[in-house]
């Protein structure tokens, strides 16, 4: 399945559709009683904020030209009321929203995170880490300011073009319309205008994705450019990706502040065009000079409140290009899911089996197979074996297994029923699987053992060691300069892979799985340890079926059958002799 | 628009001319408004651009020891975050900020001229709002130093979860994940909603102040007018200057938080550029390798962690040595030593007679091919990824795919060389990405190969193969080889024994077998195993 993100705007749909789209789905992230409290105190700091010249006018008008001391005390205890007042209604303004904000946010990053946790592994091949963690941090955090600030800047400036708006048409319709007229053009070009500023931003955003990736990518793997002396190239490469953000990012940021000139100037054609109809009006006797006035000083304070919007335009579509790439994650679902009906079984299959394959197929990409048509039974309690030439697909085969992926075709039965019918946590806990390339995250080496054990979560070091040494594996943990309390540094480079796959195998053995699958799970560990793991595999309970894939041929040797992987098939063999015959086979073709 | 007012009212008014006076003039502003965003957001960009180049330009020279324990979420979120917070400091806050200090003085100037004893009255509130300015600054700068680092911690958390996305889902442990970064997500909440909690209070106890000095005014200005001591006039103009006093001050609130961030980010972008570097470019003696290698007395320790101990042997041009030991021996350091990526805490390294340090590094670097253990794949073409190093050639590159057993692969691949093979990717298999190494190593055309643990991905067959092309296309390299199969390196001229980071033993296989109990264990431990 294509989990591939692509950072492109959706173009079947029409921008005010998306618009208002994603303003729906944006708004499952706010606590809406709180935007409500929110809203109603930006009416009521905004409402005194219009109020209070008019009284200081009076004041000076009425009460200081008149002489009246007392009156005009009483005005400025009312006024002190009303700042209070607004200024308590500001805070707790700022507060409520910008709480609200944080928790939207909160509520946004741990919903992407929690769809990341819930996509198959197939989705983090095709996709970059940074890229990923650009999404989740950077147009997160866009998103914040536009849920902080310009959501209610823009509810409030609306709030007051609407009223003005009323106002004056009521005064003279005619006049009205023509101030309007000049708003039913802005509106028309933002409507033009957004969707390619949107997608600017977008771009911007992807860049900063790439840029991202790139640093990640290359300071995750900085010993390989210092031994290879690619440090120059490292400074071209992240250089040029600069440079890309950079282009992208002069040419959004000024988009983004485009519409506040261009509203600007509707103002000012508007006030003209108010002017000379007006004075035609009057010449014409059917307003007066007075009214004209009065349009004139509405027409500047209608234009207020639109040159905050556009402020806040460039801002909503810096917003509108963040959460598209959110949305992108967000629309994604795994198509590795728990189904309730399966494939029955088989009329061949018997309570000997363990796991049966039956005419598998399976490719990475729709086009080319890796796994074709492959049928076998695994018994209870027997060892197999997989060997083939690199490349060949037993990796592959063990991700099968392990339900990592799902087959493109066939089905694959685990005890009595399809493996799709089993929950992942049922799965888990019966299948052991340690992994070509090891992991461990940052912590301790004890951190790593515990890792994902809930047996062992709230144990201590102490207990974790008497664990490990009743079933033998202190001996092991000696190999670490701290034993169990050796830090494991962020991106482990402080651990050899021989050390990696230690550890992924005292996780794995520890967990006492019914089906263990070791993937190269001892590739470079020295023989001498590898022996004394051999006798930990050989220790488990005899029931225990394993799949062993190995190079080193000595694996045949302990495996009661040997299956020959090669070419996406798996063939039955019988002994080294075959297996070496076919390998020569394999390289000739 | 008064004066066209007027000129109605005196009977001279032409539309015509009220068209073209006042929309030429919204022309102008329309244009000169485009030039002011222009260059404000190219400005901005270009400093973030510049701040950016800047690290990079760090980082490049930064010694692998720097870089270990990795701190990249820490690294990505200075050249990401940090410096987003200097871009927005500079385009959203120093203008505006400059403005309103302007305003402020000119505004206090007037308020001064107009009326002395009103003017000093209203300057009261300065050093109340300075205070409040100190006091709400302290409590930022730790707050938005602690969010920065927070910020570092989700960046590990979800690169970890990412990386190891594998691992997690075969042990089915996304709650554990979740729970993870829950923790970092929550704590960076709470640290948002305390910085809201201050910056909330910040800007209706200014507005409040500068309301209190209108009011002030109102009243002892308004006592003096009814009194006969200020004119109407000059207390209308005092009550003008007074409601532009309150602007500023939002500015420079709003403003204020803008600087505390940047403050902090500045600090941790200072940090990462000051850092000691010990990479010099230029310095050092040029010329071929031979391959000669001398280890003399070697210790190696990591804070107070030993890994190596006093390790001295030597290396002949053109031979092949082996080191062998267990898991967590200190093997590969010997290789780290070798290349650059790890100095000696003490002892000395030399190589064709010459220490380490006198070696010009690029000029020995591009001499030592290093395969490493773990397979480095970048996230770009087949190609690329082989011919690694700028400089290398095509013939080198078909050579490296050839003695690498590539050839066949690359003919199979998608879209040859041109494909695109990814960190993470499904595309090549842990042999396919060992050898891939390898060919990376050999397009250098290196005069001394480090091979770390190569065999454990290749079966037998391919082993032997690579070997003897290796043996036969790069005659007379040195050859060092780190392994764990004393079958392949039975004839090599030189095996060192490694344990525990001390060499234990050194000779020949024969010599070795007869003297060294270490390595009369190991081998015994593969006599069970017939190598094929």
């Amino acid at each position: 399945m294509d989990y591939q993100l692509h950072n492109k705007t959706q173009k079947e749909k029409a921008y005010l559709k998306r618009l208002v789209q994603s303003g729906k789905e944006l708004s499952n992230f706010i606590d809406k009683k709180r935007f409500g409290w929110a809203l109603l105190l930006v009416i009521v700091s905004s409402l005194a904020a219009i109020v209070s010249p008019y009284l200081l006018g009076v004041a000076i008008d009425t009460y200081i030209t008149n002489a009246d001391l007392t009156g005009l005390a009483w005005l400025i205890l009312f006024l002190a009321v009303l700042f209070v007042v607004t200024g308590i209604a500001t805070y707790f303004q700022q507060q409520i929203m910008g709480k609200a904000s944080q928790d939207a946010l909160f509520k946004l990053r741990g919903t992407i995170f929690e769809k990341l946790q819930s996509l198959p592994i197939a989705f983090f091949n095709q996709n970059k880490t940074g890229d990923l963690m650009s999404r989740l941090n950077n147009d997160t955090d866009k998103l914040n300011q536009f849920l902080s600030e310009s959501i209610l800047r823009f509810a409030g400036s609306a709030f007051t073009l609407l009223g003005i708006g009323g106002f004056i048409l009521y005064l003279n319709w005619k006049l009205g319309l023509v101030l309007l007229s000049s708003t039913i053009f802005l509106l028309v070009i933002t409507r033009i205008a957004s969707p390619f500023i949107e997608s600017s931003n977008r771009k911007t955003s992807a860049s900063l994705g790439d840029f991202t990736s790139g640093v990640t990518e290359q300071l995750s793997n900085f010993k390989a450019i210092i031994a290879f002396d690619r440090r120059n190239f490292f400074e071209e490469y992240l250089t040029g990706l600069n440079s890309t953000l950079y282009k992208k990012s002069v040419l959004s940021g000024f988009l983004n502040q485009a519409f506040s000139p261009i509203y600007d100037f509707a103002g000012y054609i508007a006030q003209v065009a108010v002017l000379v109809y007006g004075i035609l009006l009057i010449t014409q006797g059917e307003i007066t000079i007075g009214v004209l006035i009065a349009f004139l000083t509405y027409a500047l304070r209608f234009y207020d409140p639109l040159r905050w919007i556009a402020d806040i335009f460039g801002n909503i579509q810096v917003s509108l290009a963040s959460w598209g790439r959110i949305q992108e994650v967000l629309a994604l679902n795994s198509d590795v899911i728990v189904k309730d009906n399966g494939e029955p079984l088989p009329q061949d299959v018997d309570s000997t089996t363990l796991m049966a394959w039956r005419d598998v197929c399976f490719g990475y990409t729709d086009d080319s197979l890796v796994v074709k048509h492959v049928s076998f039974d695994l018994k209870r309690g027997h060892t197999y074996a997989l060997v083939g030439p690199t490349g060949g697909g037993k990796s592959t085969i063990a991700s099968l297994m392990a339900r990592l992926y799902d087959p493109s075709s066939g089905t694959i039965f685990w005890k009595d029923k399809d493996m799709h019918t089993y929950c992942r946590k049922e799965l888990s806990s019966l299948i052991g699987v340690i992994l070509q390339e090891p992991f461990l995250f940052s912590g301790t080496v004890a951190d790593n053992i515990r890792y994902g054990n809930d047996l062992l979560v709230e144990i201590n070091d102490e207990q974790l060691l008497d664990i490990l040494s009743s079933k033998n594996m202190n001996s092991l943990i000696k190999r670490f300069p701290e034993g169990l309390q050796t830090p494991v540094q962020s991106g482990a480079e402080n651990m050899s892979i021989g050390q990696k796959q230690l550890i992924s195998f005292v996780r794995t053995i520890l967990r006492e799985p019914e089906f263990l699958i070791l993937d190269e799970a001892t590739a470079n560990i020295d023989t001498v340890t590898e022996s004394v793991l051999q006798e930990l595999i050989d220790s488990l309970p005899v029931d225990t079926t394993k799949v062993i894939i190995a190079h080193r041929l000595n694996t045949i040797k302990n495996a009661d059958e040997i299956l020959f992987v090669g070419n996406g098939t798996v063939k039955r063999v019988a002994d080294e002799a075959e297996v070496l015959e076919l390998l020569k086979l394999n390289a000739k073709s | 628009m008064g004066e066209y007012i007027d000129a109605y009212s005196a009977g001279s008014f032409s539309a015509s001319n009220a068209w073209f006076v006042v929309g030429g003039i919204a022309l102008i502003v329309l244009v000169l408004s485009f030039v002011q965003s222009a260059v404000a957001s190219y400005a901005s960009e270009k400093i973030s651009f510049e701040l950016r180049n800047k690290l990079v330009g760090v980082l490049k020279n930064r010694s692998f020891e720097t870089m270990r324990g990795a701190r990249a979420g820490h690294l990505v979120t200075v050249a990401t975050s940090d410096v987003d917070a200097i871009k927005n400091f500079v385009v959203n806050g120093l203008p505006s900020m400059l403005m309103a200090i302007v305003t402020l003085i000119g505004v206090t100037v007037f308020l001064v001229i107009i009326n002395l004893k009103l003017a000093l009255l209203t300057l009261t509130i300065l050093p109340v709002i300075f205070i409040v300015f100190i006091f709400v600054f302290s409590k930022l700068g730790p707050l938005f130093g602690a969010t920065q680092n927070n910020l570092d911690n989700i960046n590990k958390t979800i690169n970890e979860s990412i990386v190891s996305s594998a691992l997690v889902r075969v042990l089915n442990s996304m709650h554990v994940e979740m729970g993870k970064f829950d923790v970092v997500n929550k704590k960076g909440a709470e640290l948002g909603k305390t910085l809201v909690t201050y910056f909330a209070s910040l800007i209706p106890v200014i507005t409040l102040l500068s309301n209190a000095a209108v009011l002030v005014v109102l009243w002892f200005g308004g006592r003096d007018v009814i009194a006969g001591n200020l004119s109407l006039g000059e207390m209308s103009a005092f009550f003008a200057y007074t409601s532009v006093f309150v602007w500023p001050f939002f500015i420079l609130s709003f403003g204020s938080t803008l600087v505390s961030r940047a403050m902090v980010s500045a600090k941790r972008i200072n940090e990462v550029l000051h850092e000691q570097n010990v990479y010099s470019k230029d310095e050092g003696a040029t010329g071929e390798v031979k391959g000669e290698v001398v280890f003399k007395n070697v210790f190696l320790r990591y804070g107070n962690t030993p890994v190596l101990k006093d390790i001295s042997f030597s290396i002949k041009s053109g031979q092949s040595t082996a080191i062998i030991g267990p898991t967590g021996a200190g093997k590969t350091e010997l290789f780290y030593l070798l290349t650059g990526l790890a100095t000696p805490t003490s002892g000395e390294i030399s190589i064709d007679g010459r220490p380490l340090s006198k070696w010009n590094q690029s000029n020995l670097l591009s001499q030592i091919g290093l395969v490493f253990q773990d397979s480095i794949v970048f996230n770009t073409s087949f190609k690329e990824n082989v011919l690694f190093k700028s400089g290398a050639d095509e013939d080198a590159l078909s050579k490296a795919l050839r003695v690498a057993d590539l050839d066949h692969l690359v003919v199979n691949l998608p879209k040859g060389l041109e494909t695109n093979v990814s960190e993470r990717g499904t595309s090549l298999s842990g042999g396919q990405k060992q050898r891939l190494m390898l060919a990376r190593a050999l397009a250098l055309k290196p005069r001394m190969l480090l091979l770390d643990d190569f065999t454990a991905r290749v079966d037998a067959g391919t082993e032997e193969r690579i070997l003897s092309n290796i043996q036969k296309e790069f005659a007379g390299i040195t050859l060092i080889s780190i392994t764990q199969k004393i079958e392949s390196i039975k004839e090599y001229d030189h095996i060192i024994v490694l344990m525990g980071g001390e060499l234990v033993a050194q000779g020949k296989h024969g010599d070795l077998l007869a003297h060294s109990i270490e390595y009369q264990q190991i081998y015994e431990s593969q006599q069970s195993i017939e190598n094929h």
